[in-house]
């Protein structure tokens, strides 16, 4: 690795790390090393406990007598030693992995035309087409692949979170949903992992605004009844009113508006699973009378009431809001 | 210049495939629902290319059922679902119950509306 590799990881390290990491360690990390790896190398907080050779705040001062970690004079500030997050998580080809997310990301997003119209509506969809990548560029997206967990042989790696608050909506769009879906994907399996990845979405600034809609993703499934109580119940960080059967196009459909308002036909669901219904209504997903594809929209649209409810209440199965 | 898909070779048609997958992906993630169901049109058409081709050429998507990508899993599923049905609903199953979001939704709403008591498919 060249000298200017290991800046920029280390840089990378710093940034993705919270200095107080070791807060977040679960009683069983040590789980999660690789064989023959010493615990104290990379967890040094937790082979402590007892140690008569610990350095202590001298006497004469109100932390007099003190364990502390730094040298003399008492310096409390936790900054641990030797914390290497590479022999748990095989920290540099995560970083190499976002090496090359930048510069895909830079490559692909170059051919992208028009801005957007401001910060409000982040959840909203683009309406407005831009130019198809051109398959003869050759680049390849930034995809996310698919982990281990699911028999591929690929890492399930963090997505990138820039320091800066990306300028268009669609930019951050992306950072939110890849944010809140590799959350929900390993939070329950990599502990420490999400937990540290989870610290550097709550130290990106910008990113404060969404920290509510990214965390209310991973939400269990509930019954209807607790997704239409909530409705009545004051607005609520990171959730919001779902239709069952969908607002516009059922009024475009000349149904009731008494069906399409009523109470019966709501539900307060996740932000980003809204988001997310909606999206599956609008993409081509589903086979068509004439063998194309459409979307669920397009095939509801000569439905009855009835019928799109059925549907609603799928999507909602489907997206994992409801049980 | 973009070659039509009928003067491609099976490896560059193949090829194509996974791209615009991994495209729809993207597009997906950045809420680009019009590109998007535009990639899904050019998905369509390799597809249907190879179903022209002699034999029946969409059996080697079956290989893409591990492709690294959902997307492309998803519409290998759904792109052998005429040749080899039990093959193709295993993998759509597969995908339903990954959790793997949005492309977990589209398998779980996609084999609702082909078991369902609504319009069956006709591809």
């Amino acid at each position: 690795m060249s000298a200017r590799d290991a800046l920029w990881r280390d840089r990378h390290r710093v940034r993705w790390l919270r200095p107080d990491a070791s807060r977040w360690i679960k009683p069983d990390a040590t789980a999660f090393l690789r064989p023959g790896v010493a615990v104290a190398s990379v967890f040094p907080t937790m082979e402590a406990k007892y140690n008569s050779n610990q350095p202590r705040v001298p006497a004469g001062s109100s932390e007099g007598g003190q364990w502390t970690i730094g040298g003399e004079g008492g310096d409390i500030a936790f900054d641990p030693p030797g914390f290497d997050l590479s022999t748990l998580l095989d920290f540099d080809k995560v970083i190499e992995g976002l090496s090359d997310l930048s510069s895909d990301l830079s490559s692909i997003f170059d051919f992208l035309a028009g801005e957007d119209s401001g910060d409000s509506g982040d959840f909203t969809f683009v309406a407005g087409d831009e130019p198809d990548v051109s398959v003869s560029d050759n680049a390849a997206p930034p995809v996310q692949l698919i982990s281990d967990a699911n028999g591929s042989g690929n890492e399930d790696k963090p997505p990138n979170i820039p320091e800066d608050k990306p300028e268009r909506r669609k930019d951050r769009m992306q950072v939110v949903k890849d944010a809140a879906n590799w959350l929900a994907r390993n939070a329950g399996r990599m502990t420490i992992a999400a937990d540290i990845f989870q610290g550097a979405v709550n130290q990106a600034e910008w990113l404060k605004g969404y920290t509510d809609a990214i965390r209310t993703y991973r939400d269990e499934p509930k019954n209807l009844e607790d997704l239409q109580r909530r409705v009545e119940l004051p607005s609520d960080a990171g959730y919001q009113n779902h239709h069952i059967v969908e607002k516009s196009s059922a009024r475009a459909s000349n149904i009731s508006r008494d069906l399409i308002d009523s109470p019966d036909n709501l539900a307060r669901i996740p932000t980003l699973k809204h988001y997310e219904i909606t999206s599956l209504y609008m993409r081509k997903s589903i086979p068509g009378p004439d063998g194309a594809e459409i979307s669920l929209r397009q095939y509801l649209q000569d439905k009855d009431f009835e019928t799109r409810r059925l549907f609603g209440l799928e999507t909602m199965r489907k997206v994992g809001v409801l049980k | 210049m973009i070659t039509p898909v009928s003067q491609m070779s099976l490896e560059g048609l193949i090829e194509l495939y996974c791209q615009l997958g991994a495209q729809q992906d993207l597009a997906e993630r950045r809420g680009e629902i019009a590109k998007f169901n535009r990639l899904v049109d050019r998905v369509t058409e390799i597809e249907n290319e190879l179903g022209r081709r002699p034999g029946d050429q969409r059996t080697v998507l079956l290989k893409l059922y591990g492709h690294a990508v959902m997307q492309v899993r998803l519409n290998a599923a759904k792109g052998t679902m005429k040749v080899a049905p039990a093959e193709a609903r295993k993998q759509l199953e597969l995908i339903a119950e990954s959790k793997w979001y949005p492309q977990a939704a589209d398998a779980g709403m996609y084999l609702y509306v082909i078991d369902g008591k609504f319009d069956k498919p006709r591809r």
